[in-house]
């Protein structure tokens, strides 16, 4: 990287964003070269969106951890920036290629490959803490926190569900706001931007995978009001990682249930109706008549309750000759449920620091069978799977 | 002729302009190791002119991959630059410039950008600045067909147009709308100008919308006029641009506060 041109403070364009002479001084190098690269990105981010200022983070989490997806180049860039660079607050993981500690799937190549991106991130002062789940493993933002996460459904829940406050960035927009503990404060920083824009009427006792998996898909970006149900904190968590990956939805309020749902007036919205009927629509849509080679259950990471929910499904079961199980959770919660991990081991493998998505799941498996909206999205297109859907107690009836 | 833009990552450059119509996912539509891009044309080395990114983030680390390999453009340009291809300019050190009129730009274009002046350059392209005012009477504008003794585009429909030859285009929309026509009229808005491209020629056109209460008597300029349903100019065969500057006009208009 050359060294970086100084420019005139007015062209900084403090019409556009303000800059405190802190963080112009970063910009024009007084940090270093992977500071300076870093600001620039935040003050063109700023530009693009038109935010006003930088605001503090309490944390970033980072994507492009897998090296399936960033495959050599971002391996390189990693590598050639964490050289220049470190976080200034703590920072987390996006979901990596494989477990971390035990081969699966992957072939040894991949293996090392994936071991020289971690070992970069960690040369940045990122913590190894890879999951889609950060708020089940020791990073819970509290209500009106700023943060710059970067998984879908992790920003999902983080805005909904914990009311804080992040955008969906990038993998390189969240690693640079991590290198200057701060993001231009635009977009759902802003409470204005946190409205619902459509309310959802649901008929009880829907699968919350398949309503995410329909909302997404009709409201692309729109934030969505839900009423008429009452979801626990797991349910959030797969209603809102099926928005995120059919639609882009990265906010949503549950009447009664989520922190910001009453600060809005919605009087004047559009009202839609969901019934079970359109949800049986969208479940008969995703019907295939295959049998799986593998059972894929923990998109998002399971949460202890969901994991030991598992575990005592699977109790009194024999295991025959069906599909092969996985069962993707992140390592804090392996470790913290010994016990239900060893009860599923029976049966499959109970996988950490990945998932069923971001792994090279093709290279062994062609039919996946799962009960989570957004891997159902996401696997064809990622991982070269057929996908069946089905709910927990089908699966289970898999196995058996 | 210089465009003004907005910087987005630091440098400056100079090369020919290689451009695409589509929003670019650098991961997948564009392959590293060749440098080409929807597997046709090259970009290395070029200034890349396209309308946006799209797709996975991880399109920025392509573009890093790209420079690692010496098969990255010397500039990009944007219509509207997103975070995808911001982040990847800024990371490799390639100036990026955003917010400006593409259409403008050829492929094979001999072009420079600069960061520090928000600014791109078409190296030999010439901008000639004109005036159109579109006079309106009872919800019709009026078009006039350009006789055969002006020396561009003979035979098209036109708004009442001239060359900038004054410094002030309002007041030489008046003269025009004076010397064609013979009529008063009353202005209504300025719209943004509009750039044409044509040949080693750009047409900055500034457009004018007037109100007016009489029939045109035409001079030599235009062998005939006709009042028409706005929606019409785009059917018929008309200087570049004319919908576009109408369009301008208009939107200013509407978006006054009266």
């Amino acid at each position: 990287m050359s060294p970086v041109q100084v420019r005139p403070a007015a062209f900084f364009g403090y019409d556009l964003m303000y800059l405190t002479k802190e963080e112009e001084r970063i910009l024009e190098g007084g940090s270093g070269e992977g500071p300076a690269k870093a600001m620039e990105l935040l003050v063109a981010i700023g530009k693009i969106y038109d935010a006003d200022k930088l605001i503090p983070i309490e944390s970033a989490q980072i994507a492009g951890v897998s090296y399936k997806t960033m495959g050599d180049a971002g391996l390189q860039f990693i590598q050639d920036f964490s050289n220049i660079a470190d976080v200034k607050v703590r920072s987390l993981l996006n979901p990596a290629g494989m477990d971390l500690e035990q081969k699966n799937y992957e072939s040894g190549v991949f293996r090392d490959k994936q071991k020289k991106l971690i070992r970069a991130y960690q040369n940045l002062g990122i913590e190894l803490s890879c999951t889609c789940t950060p708020y089940l493993a020791g990073n819970r933002p509290e209500l009106g926190d700023h943060l710059a996460w970067s998984e879908s459904s992790a920003v999902s829940f983080a805005n909904s569900v914990l009311g804080a406050r992040t955008n969906r960035e990038g993998g390189p927009s969240a690693l640079m706001a991590a290198v200057i503990g701060k993001t231009p404060n635009y977009g759902l920083h802003l409470k204005e931007n946190r409205s619902p824009d459509i309310v959802y009427e649901v008929e009880g006792g829907v699968s919350y995978s398949l309503l995410g998996y329909l909302v997404g898909r009709e409201i692309s970006d729109k934030v969505p009001y839900f009423r008429g149900v009452s979801p626990t904190e797991d349910q959030l968590k797969t209603l809102g990682a099926a928005m995120a990956a059919t639609g882009s939805v990265a906010m949503y309020h549950v009447e009664g249930v989520t922190p910001e749902y009453d600060d809005f007036d919605i009087g004047n919205l559009e009202k839609v109706d969901i019934g079970k009927d359109d949800i049986q629509e969208v479940r008969e849509e995703l019907m295939i008549e295959n049998e799986p080679d593998v059972i894929v259950i923990g998109c998002p990471h399971l949460s202890s309750s969901e994991l030991n929910d598992i575990a005592e499904r699977l109790k009194g079961r024999q295991r025959k000759d069906g599909p092969d199980l996985l069962v993707y959770t992140s390592r804090k919660v392996r470790e913290e449920n010994k016990e239900a991990v060893r009860e599923i081991e029976r049966f499959g493998r109970v996988i950490s620091d990945t998932c069923m998505v971001v792994s090279p799941l093709e290279e062994k498996y062609e039919v996946a069978a799962t009960d989570s909206g957004k891997a159902t999205a996401y696997l064809p297109k990622l991982a070269d799977q057929e996908v069946i859907y089905a709910d927990i107690e089908t699966l289970m009836e898999m196995i058996d | 002729m210089k465009l003004t833009g907005r910087g987005i990552s630091k440098g400056e450059a100079e090369g020919t302009a290689v451009k695409v119509q589509k929003p670019v996912s650098f991961l997948g539509d564009v392959d590293p190791n060749t440098g080409t891009v929807f597997g046709e044309k090259s970009i290395t080395d070029s200034i890349f002119v396209f309308p946006e990114g799209k797709g996975s983030t991880v399109g920025s680390y392509v573009i890093y991959q790209l420079k690692k390999n010496g098969t990255s453009p010397k500039g990009m340009i944007n219509r509207r630059t997103e975070t995808i291809v911001a982040a990847g300019a800024i990371i490799s050190d390639i100036p990026l410039i955003d917010q400006i009129d593409i259409d403008v730009i050829r492929d094979g274009d001999e072009m420079s950008i600069d960061y520090d002046k928000e600014e791109v350059e078409l190296i030999g392209v010439e901008q000639i600045d004109v005036v159109t005012a579109f006079l309106e009477k009872d919800d019709s504008i009026l078009l006039v067909k350009r006789s055969s003794e002006v020396k561009t585009y003979e035979g098209r429909w036109a708004g009442v147009s001239g060359y900038l030859e004054i410094g002030d285009p309002l007041e030489q929309a008046k003269i025009e709308i004076r010397e064609e026509t013979n009529l008063e009229g009353k202005l209504l808005s300025k719209g943004k100008p509009v750039l044409a491209r044509d040949g080693n020629k750009v047409w900055k056109v500034h457009p004018f919308l007037f109100r007016v209460e009489e029939e045109p008597e035409l001079d030599w300029e235009n062998e005939k006029y006709e009042w028409v349903n706005p929606g019409e100019m785009k059917e018929r065969k008309s200087v570049p641009k004319l919908w576009e500057a109408y369009s301008s006009a208009r939107c200013s208009y509407e978006n006054q506060d009266r």
